[in-house]
């Protein structure tokens, strides 16, 4: 939650699920005023596709012509329910076309192929075109809260443990670098030296935050108004 | 300021105020239902949309959600957005961008971003609109830690609020009122902001403060010549910005006249009334000598029958009766 930076163009999320796809839908006004040839993208999950701010955007979007590629990271839970008791099909995608809107399914685990697709949609919204609608399959290897709570066995998760294990399987890193491998574009001994590094990185941030101070009582109300 | 003279009447300088801000900020843009349409907005973007073309003056579809959102969106991305809902009950729709979004986006983000955008909703009572298409919802706006709220009562005030709410770096709802856009007084020519946060003396008084709000400031001032004419001398505050409160100025009028009558535009029971009561019983307690009264719409919803619009609304005579009870 409140993840953001500004500077690199991450503009910010929240966990009022359908709640930043209009925000987006702001951003790719803004670029339309400002004509500064940025497109902006909308993360969110097959949950919010329950939300109907999402097929307002949908129609403004396309109604304006605005660079906005909608990414519908479909995992099939809407945190713990299946997809096909929130929604009479699984097929995402699809609700873009009413709305003229152009539209694909991906094997979201698949990096090369949300790649490519990815840039082609950009390109589309920086034409001029209008937005673009990616649904990319994919699944939540961990817990809908933290890395441990919702998996089968350990908590309360009723996903089948034979489709979690399936899943597994399909690992987005494990499977690009396997590709990776086999095509003779990296060596192990790289792959571990990137490992290690990012395991620094990580190991680094999670000392920053232990010898970080915790906000002091006197904050509290910082931040309220600019 | 200018000395000229000249008049503008209250949409008119609301609509002044958005063509000199559109005029010097290439970043502030128009977006909401009807801007192209004096039917819903009155005179309030006239000659907007011919001036500064379809990509800073945007009609939108009905689709209150997304657009206020897409307002809230434009404005974390550097924009400076006016979002207009010519009605206000249609701003129920925009809750989420409004209060989950806007009013906490830039404390959730440790002031990473700000959001200058201002949430503009016209109360539109009256004429037999009746429950949902009269409702004048600022105190659940004000009710939000984040968001500012204004409510001019007089054209100056109209133009120079817009121009704050417009420059201000936080969310601003802005709320005018219909009944309001006629009122016509001198308005002065240049660029200028009222300040968020300052109420004004309107009138000034001995035996009792009136604290009136939007519409019923007017009525207050009626009422204060009325009470003139008895010998009561009632001291008139014009709140203009109902959050944040300028609570030093009613107090130092208390501290004057130890009798406040509040008249609000809004329902009683949870209101900015009871809000300005509770705060005068928290601190000047001491200095009341009589109980605070409270003019304000009855908790019911707005009537359809004109029979029933005349009980529903207060006017002046209301807001006579209530310092009587008290001088």
């Amino acid at each position: 939650m409140h993840v953001i930076d500004p500077e690199i163009g991450m503009m910010g999320s929240a966990p009022i699920v359908g709640g930043t796809i209009s925000l987006a839908l702001g951003a790719a006004l803004a670029s339309k005023i400002r004509k500064d040839q940025r497109v902006s993208v909308s993360f969110f999950g097959d949950g919010a596709t329950g939300e109907g701010v999402l097929y307002e955007s949908l129609n403004f979007a396309s109604l304006k012509k605005l660079p906005l590629l909608f990414v519908c990271e479909n995992n099939l839970y809407s945190t713990h329910l299946p997809i096909l008791e929130c929604r009479i099909n699984d097929v995402i995608h699809e609700i873009g076309k009413p709305c003229s809107i152009a539209t694909c399914r991906i094997d979201g685990n698949n990096v090369i192929e949300v790649y490519e697709t990815a840039k082609d949609a950009l390109d589309q919204c920086r034409r001029g075109e209008g937005p673009v609608f990616i649904e990319a399959l994919t699944y939540r290897l961990r817990g809908h809260v933290g890395p441990d709570d919702n998996i089968q066995g350990t908590h309360t998760d009723i996903r089948p443990a034979e489709e979690i294990k399936e899943w597994t399987r399909r690992d987005p890193i494990q499977q690009f670098e396997r590709h990776l491998l086999t095509s003779g574009m990296i060596t192990l001994s790289e792959i571990e030296a990137m490992i290690t590094e990012i395991d620094s990185e990580i190991r680094d941030a999670y000392q920053f935050t232990q010898n970080s101070e915790f906000p002091q009582p006197h904050e509290l109300k910082n931040y309220v108004y600019k | 300021m200018s000395t000229n003279k000249r008049t503008l009447n209250y949409a008119l300088a609301i609509n002044e105020a958005l063509h000199q801000m559109m005029e010097m900020d290439d970043s502030v843009f128009l977006i909401g239902q009807g801007v192209k349409s004096p039917w819903y907005v009155g005179n309030t973007a006239r000659g907007l949309l011919q001036r500064f073309g379809p990509d800073r003056v945007i009609d939108t579809p009905v689709s209150e959600n997304a657009v206020t959102g897409a307002a809230v969106g434009a404005a974390i991305a550097g924009m400076k957005a006016v979002v207009i809902h010519p009605r206000m009950d249609f701003m129920m729709y925009a809750m989420d961008p409004i209060i989950n979004e806007a009013a906490n986006w830039h404390y959730m983000n440790g002031g990473r971003a700000s959001v200058p955008v201002v949430f503009w909703g016209v109360i539109n009572r009256g004429g037999e609109q009746a429950a949902q298409h009269s409702q004048a919802i600022h105190a659940f706006f004000s009710h939000v830690p984040g968001l500012k709220v204004v409510m001019p009562a007089t054209p100056s005030d109209a133009k120079g609020l817009m121009i704050a709410a417009i420059q201000d770096p936080d969310p601003v709802v802005f709320v005018d009122d219909r009944w309001l856009h006629y009122n016509e007084e001198s308005v002065p020519e240049d660029a200028y902001a009222v300040p968020i946060g300052q109420g004004a003396i309107r009138r000034e008084g001995e035996d009792v403060t009136v604290v009136g709000l939007s519409y019923l400031l007017p009525e207050a001032m009626r009422a204060a010549d009325e009470l003139k004419k008895e010998g009561i001398s009632a001291e008139v505050i014009d709140l203009r910005t109902v959050k944040p409160l300028d609570k030093n100025l009613i107090l130092q009028s208390l501290y004057k006249t130890g009798r406040l009558v509040v008249a609000d535009v809004g329902w009683k029971s949870y209101g900015v009334s009871g809000e300005i009561t509770a705060m005068v019983a928290e601190e000047a307690f001491r200095m009341l000598k009589a109980p605070v009264v409270r003019v304000a719409l009855p908790d019911c919803p707005a009537p359809a029958s004109q029979s029933l619009e005349a009980v529903y609304y207060p006017r002046c005579r209301q807001i006579i009766d209530a310092v009587l009870k008290i001088v």
